[in-house]
């Protein structure tokens, strides 16, 4: 806990494009919705929160038309709503993350300046929930089938009762014939046995996706993965995981 | 007889049961130390085994 910079950041992931390495400037923020309830002969202003908040979030960075980069998740994204997932304090597990249910483009601003860099920014209102989750899975590459159950599990302590949202952002796969690659978050009372909290869609390209559970949400989570059907040695994924509790 | 409502594993993954399987004497060992909060949750059932008695010299 403390400061952090800009070497900090961890990842910034949409809909399975990984573009921290295109980024130079993130802005990001939570709002609460507040109507003014001021009335005649009051000498101050008085607000009321309606019970509503919202998420937007600003990219600047350079464009790039690689495979991947900038240009190719921007240039058709004006209107699409992604899954998104960002972290300020450092690529690990237990690290925290802001995950958004829907990222919805509403701009993409190309710049060109004599002497300079070609610049690119993508604009985003989030519609649904801004999460504020903890990471089960790294952004890295897997191999094999795994899991965090165990060492690389996340202790919160206690349990807790409001359900959560989890969200896996896939953002390179080789199946070298495999089906699919299934992730998981799972959870336990114990740290002994795990149990199946939620399951993602299998995936077979890059993407991402957000999945909301209701109910007990036990004090130790991890994730799994499994590659599907009969993968070669060259199976690989490179991949995101975590878990907001509600 | 108990059933597992979910998928479930040790940490380690040195065995799995999916969802829907009706446990076994072993697997039923297996989980035993977390059997009581896997019971509270739903994450595995009890199953009535009960056979219900058909009243005697009833035909209909």
């Amino acid at each position: 806990m403390g400061k952090y910079s800009s070497a900090d950041c961890g990842f910034l992931l949409i809909g399975g494009y990984s573009i921290l390495g295109h980024t130079t400037t993130i802005t990001e923020n939570k709002q609460a919705e507040v109507k003014d309830k001021t009335a005649l002969g009051m000498t101050w202003r008085e607000f009321q929160y309606v019970g509503l908040k919202s998420g937007e979030m600003t990219q600047d960075g350079f464009f790039d038309d690689d495979t991947g980069a900038t240009h190719d998740l921007f240039k058709a994204g004006n209107g699409l709503s992604r899954v998104g997932m960002f972290n300020l304090t450092g690529n690990a597990v237990g690290e925290p993350y802001i995950g958004w249910a829907g990222a919805i483009q509403v701009g993409y601003e190309r710049r060109v300046s004599v002497g300079e860099l070609h610049g690119a920014s993508g604009k985003y209102r989030v519609s649904g929930a801004v999460d504020e989750g903890v990471i089960l899975h790294e952004l890295s590459a897997e191999t094999a089938d795994g899991n965090t159950q165990g060492a690389d599990s996340q202790d919160a302590g206690a349990s807790s009762s409001n359900g959560g949202a989890g969200i896996i952002e896939l953002t390179d796969l080789d199946l070298d014939g495999g089906t699919g690659l299934q992730a998981k978050v799972r959870h336990s009372a114990d740290d002994v046995t795990y149990a199946d909290l939620l399951t993602f869609t299998t995936l077979t390209d890059i993407g991402a996706e957000r999945v909301t559970v209701t109910g007990t949400v036990n004090r130790h989570l991890a994730s799994s993965w499994d590659f599907t059907g009969s993968p070669g040695a060259g199976a690989t994924a490179t991949f995101a995981i975590g878990f907001a509790r509600g | 007889m108990y059933q597992a409502m979910t998928g479930l594993s040790d940490k380690h993954e040195t065995w799995r049961i999916e969802a829907g399987t009706l446990l076994s004497d072993e697997e039923v060992e297996r989980i035993r130390p977390s059997l009581t909060w896997l019971l509270e949750q739903g994450l595995v059932r009890e199953l009535d085994t009960e056979l219900e008695e058909e009243p005697d010299g009833e035909v209909q």
